[in-house]
């Protein structure tokens, strides 16, 4: 199993400084789950990740370097499903899924019939089979995170990047979501990146916790020790209880606070 | 493995693009036949099968047409029927294309200065140089051509300069600012020289009056280079429906497969400029029919408006030179005219499914 490592990555927009100087190590198979604040450079952290954003430093995927590799080997080890992907109005989401196996299909080519079975079987593994030609847009919020789920898993890619993974989905919908991801992880493999403002959720189903405040990690971990009613108030300036339940999952309840808004 | 077999099939692609295959193509036939057939002249039938059957080769036969229907027949209208049908073809593949790189669905090939271009290049010619002959090639289709490339290239070359990336959004603005500072010199020198407005009036309105052979033989290279390397790209396209960052993660180079779509589609469209002047909205209306019917896929949305740009515009030209015979209307007029109303007539059915 693949795993990541990310040395002195920092991003820069500019003058300000979003993200780092950040050291991070993804055990292959493992699930990490970056955390923390609004602005706390989550997303820009998996962007350098995913090649998507210049960046100082460097990240190994299995000990290849993607800085400086080409588009369609990177594509080949790491897949991004984005927090707000931009859905075509008129592929069906069969067309849509195909796109994930670009990387392997010739500048000017075509779907093969192995890229074509993997679709297939993606489809199935996601029980879309019956949504296979519907357009996107007829397509309920958790559906067309399936969808991208399948997209994402088309690429065979050792590395799975999510952003925001349930942000749009209602509690019953999250779990799936997230518990599909569990079940894909185990499958195949896969060495999972997400980045989650559900506290609960991300200590549910990550292995590792890494807390960002300003763009750098602050605490980093294992849930039950990221997750402390001091950490949080302190980075997210939130009133919180944190209990652990009978099996031993760590719940993050928000409460009706005194806390002042934060100030930079 | 029998719970697996007992499923049904995943439709990945969707099974009705051969009906509309079929329905391009008998459009085609038909728009070909009319356009061959229908004119003040009437050919018979049989006696123009015959007659082009005859010129195969390796086949004798008589048609019995006369010298003069066999003149109409060969240096009239099948020329203008070709040429209608190969710009056709070219502005609706273009306009996809364009659709296509820059995701939005008003995109035409005349988006980034390419009309203005021509009308700027035909305008100085028609304009400063003497109508006198003593020119190797005629002026006027290859300062169009060099105008409406010259356009574009300006349009690129502006907008990598403010956006190093070539991001959509930038590459359109500079597009419409360069178009609008080529139409205002076209303008100007148009003032100018008052006694050519009626010149570039009717070049700016399209025609395929005078189509010959030689016509067809200066666009088809261009036309087919085009239509390939846009054929192409059809997967291509439907990548970058995704937006510019998710086809990068797919390994795909978003700014450079925009780069050559625009070039190939530029080259195509300079080059039926250049021979029949700006003919209006074939490059947004076929590839939209197409959509309407067949799905948004590149794969099909390209090949198909290709042999409907052809349909339709064989068919425009057929209206243009009939509604009013024995005058002409311009065909841009004609594209609009009737394209338009028929265009918000699909629409509407469209919505009220």
């Amino acid at each position: 199993m693949t795993a990541v490592h990310l040395r002195d990555v920092a991003v820069s927009y500019g003058r300000r400084t979003a993200v780092g100087p950040v050291d991070l190590d993804v055990d292959g198979g493992s699930w990490l789950c970056l955390i923390g604040p609004n602005g706390a450079g989550k997303t820009s952290l998996l962007h350098a990740v995913a090649g998507l954003v210049p960046h100082a430093g460097s990240v190994h995927v299995g000990g290849q370097r993607l800085e400086g590799m080409g588009p369609t080997t990177r594509a080949r080890l790491v897949a991004l499903v984005p927090q707000i992907p931009t859905i075509p109005d008129d592929l069906t989401v069969g067309e849509y899924v195909l796109l994930g196996r670009t990387p392997y299909i010739a500048r000017f080519g075509v779907e093969s019939d192995h890229d074509r079975a993997v679709a297939t079987a993606a489809i199935d593994r996601l029980e879309l089979g019956v949504f296979a030609g519907r357009l996107l847009r007829q397509l309920s919020g958790g559906e067309l995170q399936r969808v991208l789920l399948a997209r994402a898993l088309v690429q065979e890619t050792p590395v799975l990047l999510l952003d925001e993974p349930t942000t749009a989905l209602d509690l019953g919908h999250q779990q799936q979501v997230l518990g599909l991801v569990d079940e894909l992880r185990a499958d195949y493999g896969l060495t999972v990146v997400t980045t989650m403002h559900d506290l609960t959720l991300a200590g549910a189903y990550a292995d590792t916790l890494v807390l960002l405040n300003e763009g750098r990690p602050v605490a980093r971990g294992q849930p039950d020790s990221v997750l402390s009613e001091e950490t949080l108030r302190r980075y997210y300036g939130a009133d919180v209880r944190v209990v652990t339940t009978d099996d031993g999952t760590r719940a993050v309840i928000p409460f009706r606070g005194s806390v002042p808004a934060r100030g930079r | 493995m029998t719970a697996l077999a007992a499923r049904p099939p995943v439709v990945l692609t969707r099974p009705t693009t051969r009906r509309w295959w079929l329905a391009a193509a008998g459009a085609l036939v038909g728009a070909a036949a009319a356009g061959v057939l229908v004119g003040p002249a009437g050919l018979p039938v049989r006696g123009v099968l015959l007659d082009l059957v005859g010129h195969l080769p390796l086949v004798h036969v008589h048609s019995g047409l006369s010298a003069t229907d066999r003149a109409v027949l060969w240096q009239i209208r099948l020329p203008r029927m070709v040429l209608g049908a190969i710009v056709g073809w070219t502005l609706a593949a273009s306009g996809a294309g364009y659709q296509g790189v820059f995701r939005n669905p008003l995109a035409d090939p005349y988006l980034l200065g390419a009309a203005a271009g021509a009308g700027l290049g035909a305008t100085l010619i028609i304009a400063y140089a003497p109508r006198a002959s003593g020119w190797p090639i005629d002026p006027v289709p290859a300062a169009a051509f060099i105008g409406a490339v010259v356009a574009v290239a300006t349009s690129y070359v502006v907008a990598t300069a403010a956006d190093r990336r070539g991001g959509a959004a930038t590459v359109l603005l500079a597009g419409v600012a360069v178009a609008a500072f080529f139409t205002a010199a076209q303008t100007y020198v148009q003032q100018q020289h008052a006694s050519t407005l009626h010149d570039v009036y009717s070049w700016i309105l399209g025609r395929l009056t005078s189509a010959s052979w030689h016509d067809v033989l200066l666009v088809l290279p261009y036309a087919a280079v085009s239509s390939a390397v846009l054929l192409a790209h059809r997967r291509r396209l439907d990548v970058l429906s995704v937006g510019d960052a998710e086809a990068s993660t797919l390994g795909v180079h978003a700014a450079r497969t925009r780069l050559v779509v625009v070039g190939a589609a530029t080259l195509g469209t300079a080059a039926a400029v250049a021979v029949s002047g700006l003919i209006g909205f074939v490059g947004i209306i076929v590839p939209h029919l197409v959509r309407l019917g067949a799905g948004g896929s590149y794969r099909r949305v390209l090949p198909l408006s290709m042999v409907g740009g052809a349909a339709f515009l064989i068919g425009a030209d057929l209206l243009a030179r009939t509604v009013a015979a024995p005058a002409e209307v311009p065909i841009g007029v004609v594209t609009a005219f009737f394209g338009a109303p028929f265009f918000l007539l699909v629409l509407r059915h469209r919505a009220r499914r």
